[in-house]
């Protein structure tokens, strides 16, 4: 599978060869508050898999998890874009609602469920974690 | 006006890093989903949640980053993000200069955020699952 995406200005591209590592949901707060949104949905891959065309702007800071995590978003138009985390070095988190295609995605986790505001509804089959 | 359809609203927030500060004291004015691209792009999800606001109700304290574009409908719209941390603060659209779009999840939205239509569903993607409200292929016919 190839994949292609951009921020909404264009000075970010981006490349993925081969399928998904996991695919997930995620209610953290600061999933809320990077996207605005009830969640963020992201596909991980290996970061041998994708190619990033153009600079993005990267915030560092604490997951709820205890983990670092370090966000990408676009300097120019502040698109969400990639995350990172110093539990699983070797992988990027993409976030899906970018992607040109995606009609692949299919979440197998919702996670940080204790936090999903009320008006959020998610897809019932898809297994949630506290 | 019904309480539900315009809750009042007493929020002091920041964005991720805290180097914006948004105040919001007042009814709000509506609420809905828009899953049009543009919007797909900016939050990199599957639709996002708004929430408009009299900008007389409004504070915004720090430096914010401003980027325009046309939209879907045709109309310019701006949206203003933490230059640090890329939090969406807000945006604003030629078609209705008075308002302020605000993101639910950037003003930490609880209970009173109730979302009434999902506008440009012709982009909604099978994947997002959504509450049982009305849609629109565009905007709302009036």
């Amino acid at each position: 599978m190839h994949n292609h995406g951009s921020c909404q200005c264009g000075a970010v591209t981006f490349d993925i060869e081969g399928d998904p590592l996991r695919m997930a949901q995620c209610h953290c707060e600061d999933c809320r508050k990077a996207t605005g949104t009830g969640h963020l949905s992201q596909a991980f891959f290996n970061k041998s898999q994708v190619t990033i065309h153009g600079k993005t702007q990267t915030y560092e800071n604490t997951a709820d998890s205890g983990a670092t995590r370090l966000r990408h978003f676009c300097p120019v138009c502040g698109g969400r874009l990639f995350s990172e985390n110093s539990r699983n070095p070797d992988t990027i988190g993409v976030a899906v609602g970018v992607l040109d295609e995606s009609s692949w995605f299919k979440p197998q986790a919702i996670v940080f469920s204790s936090q999903r505001p009320a008006w959020d509804v998610m897809d019932p089959d898809v297994p949630a974690k506290p | 006006m019904s309480a539900n359809a315009h809750p009042r609203i007493d929020i002091d927030t920041a964005c991720a890093c805290g180097a914006v500060a948004i105040s919001a004291h007042g009814r709000v004015w509506s609420m809905f989903l828009c899953s049009c691209k543009d919007c797909q792009k900016a939050t990199g999800t599957g639709h996002n949640c708004v929430v408009i606001l009299d900008p007389a109700d409004v504070g915004i304290e720090g430096e914010i980053k401003a980027f325009s574009r046309p939209a879907d409908s045709g109309a310019t719209l701006t949206r203003h993000f933490c230059p640090v941390c890329g939090t969406p603060i807000y945006a604003t659209t030629s078609r209705r200069a008075d308002a302020m779009l605000f993101a639910a999840g950037t003003l930490d939205g609880g209970e009173w955020y109730k979302p009434n239509q999902l506008i440009f569903a012709r982009s909604h993607h099978d994947w997002d699952a959504l509450p049982d409200i009305p849609q629109h292929l565009t905007y709302r016919e009036t």
